[in-house]
């Protein structure tokens, strides 16, 4: 998009700190929603930058932890491993935003919210890789690629199109899980699903 | 050590509540102080205790507890600036109580002022503006979670999926709360609403729409706690019971990570009151969005689980109705200040000041206060007979 006046850098897009690197923008928010890649969620950053899902377990038990957990609720150890996760999941919950506030939300029709419960057990709330208008339902599975808000990359859904679309019963209140089960094409052992063609990197 | 008499809700004071920009907390905190203690029939020189409730977030100009020196109060022995977000209304209530019963002070006042209207922008703007760069709401932020109504609007979704309810649900919230706020003069919409006006109204966050969303004001509430005989017209409104519930809901596979646990709270304070939910003549919640109002009523066991939208569709919340929820429009159609919004309209109710909106012989409030994402809840059981 902005070939002109930089072409001496051809490494800038792989150097992590290329300080404001041209880019058309994300589909979504304003550069000015960067998250702080440098910041409590770095680890998280620094995996999708290499196009990985990265996220916090306990070192000594293995449970799922939240982002911003510090201790295990589950043993009480304070030692917290960020490691790759299966970019795969289903929706838990999910939202369309109507609101859209001037100068922050660059679409001009409602963007989708969702909370993602994700194979590895996290839950993480995303938007979609690309523009839609309207919300996937609860249980859905989807994948997980990134957005680039300004510079920095985040995890977002990429809705799956081998998948039924429609809704499955919404007042089910069991956990879906069908991406984690043996017939699903997704479920493949712990190594990161590879979805490059779902994965939108702008530079 | 004991105090004279049981500590009890001895005064009340609203400032106007304003749908336009002006008014900096501090001073909106002061003058309802001075309301509230001329409700009591005191001066400043009779208190010996403050308690200050600010907005979250960091403002440069938010409450704290340099309103003791800027307010003009005296010596003190107690001051604190209690912080657990949303519940910390009704939360104060109960440090103050714990305080006079154990000879800590004799007379607190309890404060939360806020300011969010701003010249040149809406609330939901300052809101959406808010909220930082790191951590979770970092990355929530930067996927287009602004503001808290996205956030309400995944729960909705959620509770939902849980509870079989539905929009007609949130409609029937929204309707009953703005047909009780018709008849209290503070509250800041007062114009007849029903299903056709609710699904008509703005969608802001599917599936919650603006009427679901609490109007911001800027505006305070002050109480007057105290233990002491005070001059007073207005009956001494005692604190029979008290809980809090912090459940730690996690944000991963199984489990809800919205709702659940908060009902401990509510079990308490019955507990510690000697009375049953039978007995609660008027329920007084915090409710920043309507699926909140559903979801309490649930969670606080004064419904069947899955039946707040049957209940609410009935009309048994709205007035008339035999489970009156809210009675001064809550924070939909009344005002939002956190909560100080259900615990002043649950004194109003139980002085019998409640003009048009009055229960009839209402003598026994349920006040629910929540926190974070319903992570906090605080609870009253405010009654006009004394424990003891
Ligand atoms: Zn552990």
């Amino acid at each position: 998009m902005n070939p002109s006046t930089d072409a001496a850098l051809p490494a800038a897009l792989a150097a992590p700190d290329a300080p404001d690197a041209p880019d058309a923008g994300d589909w979504l928010v304003d550069a000015a929603l960067a998250p702080l890649a440098g910041g409590s969620l770095a680890p998280l950053y620094a995996g999708a930058a290499a196009g990985e899902l990265t996220l916090p377990f306990c070192a000594a038990c293995g449970l799922a932890l939240e982002l911003e957990q510090r201790a295990c609720d589950g043993c009480g150890a304070t030692d917290i491993r960020w490691r790759p996760v299966e970019r795969a999941g289903t929706v838990h919950a999910v939202t369309l935003v109507h609101r859209r506030e001037p100068g922050l939300v660059r679409v001009t029709e409602p963007y989708p919210v969702l909370d993602v419960e994700l194979t590895s057990g996290h839950r993480l709330i995303m938007t979609t890789l690309t523009a839609t208008g309207s919300a996937p339902a609860i249980g859905r599975p989807v994948t997980v690629g990134f957005r680039i808000v300004g510079g920095v990359a985040v995890p977002a859904a990429a809705l799956s199109t081998s998948e039924p679309s429609e809704l499955p019963d919404p007042s089910d209140p069991s956990e879906p899980s069908d991406a984690a089960t043996p017939d699903s094409p997704r479920a493949t052992g712990t190594a990161p699903a590879p979805v490059p063609s779902e994965t939108e990197v702008s530079q | 050590m004991a105090p004279p008499l049981e500590p009890a809700v001895v005064g009340l004071g609203l400032t106007s509540m304003s749908l336009s920009a002006g008014g900096v907390p501090v001073d909106l905190a002061i003058e309802a102080v001075a309301s509230a203690l001329a409700d009591a029939g005191l001066t400043a020189r009779d208190v010996d205790g403050l308690l200050v409730n600010s907005s979250q977030g960091v403002r440069p100009d938010r409450l704290g507890v340099a309103l003791a020196r800027q307010g003009g109060l005296g010596d003190l022995r107690l001051l604190e600036h209690v912080e657990i977000k949303g519940a910390t209304a009704v939360a104060m209530i109960q440090r103050a109580v714990l305080a006079i019963r154990a000879g800590l002070a004799s007379t607190v006042v309890c404060v939360f002022a806020d300011a969010p209207l701003r010249a040149g922008g809406t609330s939901g703007s300052t809101y959406a503006h808010s909220g930082g760069n790191d951590g979770a709401r970092g990355l929530e932020r930067a996927s287009g979670v602004l503001g808290s109504v996205p956030t309400y609007a995944l729960l909705a979704s959620r509770y939902f999926a849980v509870s079989g309810g539905d929009p007609e649900d949130l409609c029937a919230v929204a309707v009953s709360t703005r047909a009780w706020a018709l008849g209290n003069p503070d509250a800041v919409v007062r114009k007849p609403l029903d299903a056709e006006g609710y699904f008509a109204s703005r969608m802001i966050s599917t599936p919650l729409r603006v009427l679901d969303c609490a109007r911001p004001v800027n505006g305070a509430v002050a109480l007057v706690v105290s233990g002491a005989a005070t001059p007073g017209p207005a009956p001494r409104i005692h604190v029979r019971g008290m809980g809090q519930a912090h459940p730690m809901r996690r944000r991963r596979a199984p489990g809800e990570s919205w709702f659940g646990g908060g009902r401990a709270a509510v079990d308490g304070a019955l507990a510690m009151a000697g009375l049953t939910r039978a007995d609660l003549d008027v329920i007084e919640l915090y409710d920043p969005f309507s699926v909140v109002t559903l979801l309490l009523l649930e969670e606080y066991g004064l419904v069947e689980p899955g039946q707040a939208g049957k209940v609410v569709r009935s009309g048994a919340t709205a007035p008339g109705g035999d489970l009156p929820v809210n009675t001064g429009g809550g924070q939909l159609s009344g005002f939002y200040l956190q909560g100080m919004t259900p615990l002043a309209e649950a004194v109003v109710q139980l002085r019998g000041a409640g003009g048009a909106r009055q229960v009839p012989g209402a003598s026994t409030a349920l006040v629910g206060g929540i926190g974070g994402r319903v992570d906090h809840h605080a609870c009253l059981i405010l009654d006009l007979e004394p424990s003891r």
